[in-house]
């Protein structure tokens, strides 16, 4: 099970804001943006929560859970 | 008191046991050598006390200043700070393992740590200048992530390799100098963490 998120369809949607704008305006870096985006790094929830804020969502519409086949087979 | 005050009136204590147990144990030292001291040491004494002083000068005065407004930590900072200590580290490893008598003669270990040291005085005029005592006020929650996963591999790694470079030198298949055995753990834990900080900061 992975966490899956929309940030990058919403920083396109948010006049198609850079990892970088994005990463200055939390307050985090472009690289943990880049890594969030990719699935590699699971955010806090209070990081969570300050991204799902910022583009004025919910957590839930903001992160979901990714099935991976054999859980989803079971 | 505040976290931060705590801090830093714990580091003035440290600095003035340092500066004082330095002064005796170099008196100490002084009285029971013979030798002459060259030039070379003269020159390397005054250079160290030169830097000593500057590194505390720049901790302890510029935060104060309104240039601590630029005093700001990034991700090229981060990323720097770590390319520095695997060079160092390199450095330092190859220097302590091919040229053993003139590391240490030459206080070239010192040299080399000298620019990673003052990468991190910087980094503790960033904290003094947001008055804050916590590393995590001045990263964010990955790079954090990442230092713990660098430093609990770093304690592995480095435990393997020495256990192995003692199996090594007691069969006498090869031999380091007493002093060397710190300059090699030293720079092996600098390479090792600053390298295993800087692929998960990348990879992860």
């Amino acid at each position: 099970m992975r966490l899956g998120n929309n940030i990058r369809r919403f920083r396109f949607d948010h006049n198609e804001m850079s990892q970088e704008e994005l990463a200055k305006a939390i307050g985090v870096t472009r690289q943990t943006i880049f890594s969030i985006e990719k699935g590699k790094f699971v955010p806090s929830t209070l990081l969570a929560l300050k991204l799902a804020r910022f583009f004025k969502k919910s957590v839930e519409e903001t992160f979901y859970i990714v099935e991976d086949v054999k859980s989803a087979r079971r | 008191m505040s976290e931060f005050k705590k801090w830093q009136t714990i580091l003035k204590i440290v600095l003035i046991i340092a500066i004082v147990g330095g002064i005796v144990i170099g008196s100490a030292i002084k009285g029971k050598q013979e030798q002459v001291e060259t030039t070379y040491e003269k020159i390397f004494k005054i250079s160290a006390f030169f830097i000593v002083f500057l590194a505390l000068f720049l901790y302890w005065i510029l935060p104060n200043t309104k240039l601590a407004r630029h005093f700001k930590m990034n991700e090229s900072l981060f990323i720097a700070s770590h390319i520095l200590g695997i060079v160092c580290g390199i450095t330092g490893l190859a220097a302590a393992i091919l040229w053993q008598q003139v590391i240490v003669k030459t206080h070239l270990f010192e040299f080399i740590v000298v620019l990673f040291g003052f990468i991190f005085v910087y980094w503790a005029m960033i904290l003094k200048a947001r008055k804050s005592a916590n590393v995590s006020d001045i990263l964010d929650e990955k790079q954090i992530d990442n230092i713990r996963k660098a430093a609990t591999v770093t304690l592995f790694v480095v435990s393997c390799i020495l256990l192995i470079m003692y199996f090594i030198s007691y069969h006498e298949v090869f031999t380091l100098e007493g002093k060397i055995w710190f300059l090699c753990y030293f720079f092996m834990t600098l390479l090792i963490y600053s390298g295993s900080t800087l692929y998960y900061f990348k990879k992860e």
